[in-house]
């Protein structure tokens, strides 16, 4: 696939206080940047684990960003510091599953920061692009990751 | 529900023995495997509820079974039926290890699974000896909080066979055997996984694959033969390739005093009892005391990744006591799952019984001449 054509699929998981907060910030500010990705609002980047990200690449998401509030923000207070331990375990299974490092981020981006969110995104949008198709893809298809329901339970 | 296992279910007498020696139903009062085999012999559908999820396939009713009732065989085809109406397992972490075996079906992944390999563990490309890694290097990242280090097997399976004059060979495209997959009733990616290691078999034509997890050897050497093909050779646990080797291995005396857990993957699913306890024997003044349920009568790890509950370590809280009240200052164990499992178990709020928990393999290789 010529690199130019390349729609990347990218997933963003942003925490509802800060950095969902940020995204909208940039957007009332009208700040252009790319439309390429695809948000989803958790309540804490804490609440993001490994499960949420590997499921994204097995459904055949191109980039993981996760953005959660500043260090000692937290709304839960330690949610983001749970965040990075999470974070770390995913990516050491990822790299172990051969997927280059720069495919998944870990970010900090406050209410205030629209700014930040839009050259966050922009520059992960163009690492992406850069990268190509992960390479965890499959077969799956812009359908099948549009579509596919997402076959997940909490359990204790 | 297929008419074999319902021919099979409609020979049970009712007599209970099953609902009696399952460790899951002492604690845990949703399971009974034998309502579950009666509603099947009536037509009943069983496939339903927590019942079926937290049964551990450990196989302890098929041994107490008096009519041969195959109970065990008959979990992965009711959960096949039941994900394929849209049921959906509670598995435990939401699924994090069956999402690694997933993508690792989907096509060829570029993983970096022998970073752990040292200069001092020889192997071979081009030898005829296959060892299987299994799941380990990933276990290993995402149980970090455990400290479980499953790999120690997978180094103490190496530094045997170097023993034995062996340097085998460790693929890097090797993929997720797919017991999990199959025993939580995922055929599609058990197949798919299944036909990309019998591809790399084929490949690689080894004339013996060597495992250190008894759920790669069950996989490997008996399942995908039933529903697949052969690999083409003998697919062996390590247990098996030290007792039949054990002229060309010398141990250094320890005096320690040990006490094993038989993995239900080995003992009752493979039959292999006898192996585990003469590759520890070897090590001269080991001094091996039974727990009072060994062999057939062995209760499992309570580990799957389907459920954990209050069951799970109730069962692992008293398989703990059981081993340390032998006396023994060091539980072996020969599967990475039982020793997952139960460092985690212990790892929790500090009241397990902390007794040592080694793998067979990683305690044999510390202990070679």
């Amino acid at each position: 696939m010529n690199n130019s054509d390349f729609e990347p699929r990218i997933v963003v998981f942003a925490c509802n206080w800060c950095s969902y907060a940020g995204a909208d910030t940039a957007g009332v500010s009208r700040l252009q940047h790319s439309p390429k990705f695809r948000v989803i609002r958790t309540m804490c980047s804490g609440r993001v684990n490994s499960v949420h990200i590997l499921k994204a690449f097995e459904m055949g998401a191109d980039g993981v960003l996760v953005s959660g509030c500043h260090i000692g923000d937290c709304h839960y207070m330690f949610g983001n510091h749970w965040a990075i331990k999470q974070f770390d375990v995913t990516r050491d299974l990822l790299n172990m599953l051969g997927l280059e490092e720069a495919r998944t981020r870990l970010e900090w981006v406050s209410a205030a920061e629209g700014p930040k969110w839009a050259s966050l995104i922009d520059e992960f949008v163009t690492t992406i692009q850069q990268l190509g198709p992960s390479p965890l893809r499959g077969e799956s298809t812009e359908e099948s990751f549009g579509d596919r329901e997402i076959d997940m339970e909490v359990n204790g | 529900m297929a008419n074999t296992e319902l021919k099979g279910a409609m020979r049970c007498l009712d007599c209970g023995k099953c609902t009696s020696a399952c460790p899951v139903a002492r604690f845990n009062l949703v399971l009974s495997p034998r309502r579950l085999i009666r509603q099947l012999g009536c037509g009943v559908d069983a496939g339903c509820g927590d019942a079926l999820w937290s049964c551990l396939t450990c196989g302890r009713c098929d041994a107490v079974c008096p009519q041969e009732v195959p109970i065990t065989a008959a979990m992965p085809l009711l959960r096949a039926d039941v994900r394929a109406e849209g049921g959906k397992p509670p598995f435990t972490r939401c699924g994090a290890m069956e999402s690694v075996a997933t993508i690792q079906s989907q096509g060829p992944v570029p993983q970096n699974r022998l970073e752990w390999l040292t200069d001092d563990l020889r192997t071979d490309p081009e030898s005829k000896t296959l060892l299987f890694i299994g799941c380990t290097p990933y276990f290993d990242k995402f149980f970090v909080e455990h400290d479980v280090d499953t790999l120690a097997a997978v180094k103490g399976a190496i530094r045997i066979l170097n023993a034995m004059g062996i340097e085998p060979a460790v693929l890097a495209d090797e993929r997720c055997c797919g017991h999990d997959a199959l025993w939580s009733g995922d055929e599609k990616t058990f197949s798919d996984l299944a036909h990309l290691n019998l591809e790399m078999f084929a490949k690689a034509a080894p004339d013996l694959i060597v495992t250190v997890c008894p759920e790669c050897s069950l996989t490997l050497g008996r399942t995908y033969p039933e529903r697949f093909e052969a690999p083409g050779c003998p697919v062996k646990h390590i247990t098996e390739v030290v007792s039949e080797h054990y002229e060309e291995l010398e141990f250094t005396a320890r005096e320690l005093t040990v006490t094993f857990q038989d993995p239900c993957r080995l003992g009752r699913h493979q039959d292999l009892y006898v192996e585990p306890r003469e590759g520890l024997e070897m090590i001269p003044d080991l001094e091996l005391r039974e727990m009072p349920r060994n062999r057939a009568a062995a209760v499992c790890c309570a580990g799957s990744w389907l459920t954990c509950n209050q069951a799970s370590k109730k069962i692992q809280s008293d398989r703990l006591a059981e081993a340390e009240a032998t006396g023994a200052e060091l539980m072996v164990t020969a599967c990475p799952k039982c020793l997952i499992h139960f460092r985690c178990s212990q790892s929790g709020v500090g009241e397990e019984p902390g007794i040592e928990i080694r793998d067979f393999a990683d305690l044999l290789a510390e202990s070679l001449q």
